[in-house]
């Protein structure tokens, strides 16, 4: 099992945001981050993870610095802004009511 | 050997080369993608040969082809987007600029207008009339309101610079009464002139000029209540109290 086209897309930003809230990390380590996530089941490509960086970046939820890795190669890492924060927290909040309403639909349980 | 008949760093050029031969790529975003190809080659290798690895790499990256499209899409966006910040910005965060652009656009058709029924401008450009007007409204305002009162509203019009609820409240005020003020000294600039006119009801030729006087009055009455004290005001009054949609505008100009 993997997830649908439309589920990568609307999980790619909230889970950006939710692997830099916990470090700063770079497009190559974030990717391979996903892939261990899902138990290898989901690959992301770069190219739709690059445009959701640049996005997210210029709406200001995160920013990027040039920084040296410990091989001297030169990394740009993405480090998560307090704007950032309050958007991850937001969308916690909407993914978990989605799962609620799931999970309620199927029981018939009350929200 | 077949590791030294590939070379990596040519290859490696060759394909950035490719995404960096239209413009649309910055250099900083074509040295993501290069340390982000380095990284995965590198990944690559303790599983196979150089130059598979990079074969690997790059049609993981997707081809150059590909990545253009996608960055044409942002960078279409983004050109999108500096043009709607700097509209948003033109219009609703400085003052002077709409008043600026307002003034000239509503004078031009005025005199534009007045011109193509065969006046000029020269006609309504007289010292006498402006002055009563306009040094009538001030002199109300001055009696009306704390001259630091009325100089901070000034100053918030012409620099448009960010203020407090209750100074935008404050300024809209004294806007108002700046209009009003001014309709009532064009009024007394009127009666001026008629009394002139009276006066002098023995000697035809002052009654044109007289009554010309109180015209150009009501005129710069109209003016500066059409063009500064009303658009003030209500501007300052949607600034003190603003609307749902414009409060969740606002933060796209409040750049720190």
């Amino acid at each position: 099992m993997t997830l649908s086209k439309d589920l990568i897309a609307a999980t790619a930003e909230p889970l950006v945001l939710s692997i830099l809230s916990r470090k700063e990390s770079y497009g190559y380590a974030l990717i391979k981050d996903v892939f261990a996530l899902s138990a290898n089941k989901v690959q992301w490509t770069e190219g739709m993870l690059y445009p959701v960086l640049h996005r997210l970046e210029e709406q200001g939820f995160i920013k990027s610095v040039w920084k040296e890795s410990d091989t001297g190669r030169r990394r740009k890492y993405y480090q998560i802004e307090y704007k950032g924060r309050t958007r991850l927290t937001e969308q916690l909040d909407q993914w978990d009511l989605a799962h609620k309403m799931i999970l309620g639909g199927r029981d018939g349980a009350h929200a | 050997m077949h590791k030294d008949s590939f070379d990596l760093e040519f290859s490696l050029s060759q394909f950035l080369n490719k995404i960096a031969d239209k413009k649309l790529v910055s250099r900083q975003r074509l040295e993501e993608i290069e340390s982000h190809l380095r990284d995965e080659i590198d990944d690559l290798q303790s599983h196979h040969e150089l130059p598979e690895a990079f074969n690997i790499a790059c049609t993981r990256f997707g081809s150059s082809e590909d990545i253009l499209s996608q960055y044409e899409t942002i960078f279409k966006n983004r050109r999108l987007a500096q043009l709607k910040n700097f509209l948003s910005y033109y219009f609703d965060g400085r003052f002077v600029m709409r008043i600026l652009t307002g003034v000239i656009l509503g004078l031009g058709f005025i005199f534009g207008g007045m011109a193509i029924e065969g006046g000029n401008a020269h006609s309504v450009m007289r010292l006498t009339p402006f002055l009563i007007t306009v040094g009538g409204a001030l002199a109300g305002l001055i009696i009306a309101y704390p001259t630091q009162h009325v100089f901070r509203s000034f100053a918030i019009a012409m620099t448009g610079k960010p203020a407090s609820r209750a100074e935008y409240i404050d300024a809209s005020r004294v806007f108002k009464s700046f209009g009003d003020f001014a309709v009532l000294s064009g009024l007394v600039g009127v009666i001026v002139g008629i009394m002139h006119v009276t006066r002098n009801l023995v000697n035809p030729e002052q009654i044109g000029p007289g009554v010309y006087v109180g015209l150009v009055c009501i005129f710069y009455t109209v003016m500066l209540k059409l063009f500064v004290c009303n658009p003030m005001h209500d501007s300052f009054v949607s600034k003190a109290y603003p609307s749902r949609e414009s409060r969740e505008v606002a933060p796209v100009h409040a750049k720190s």
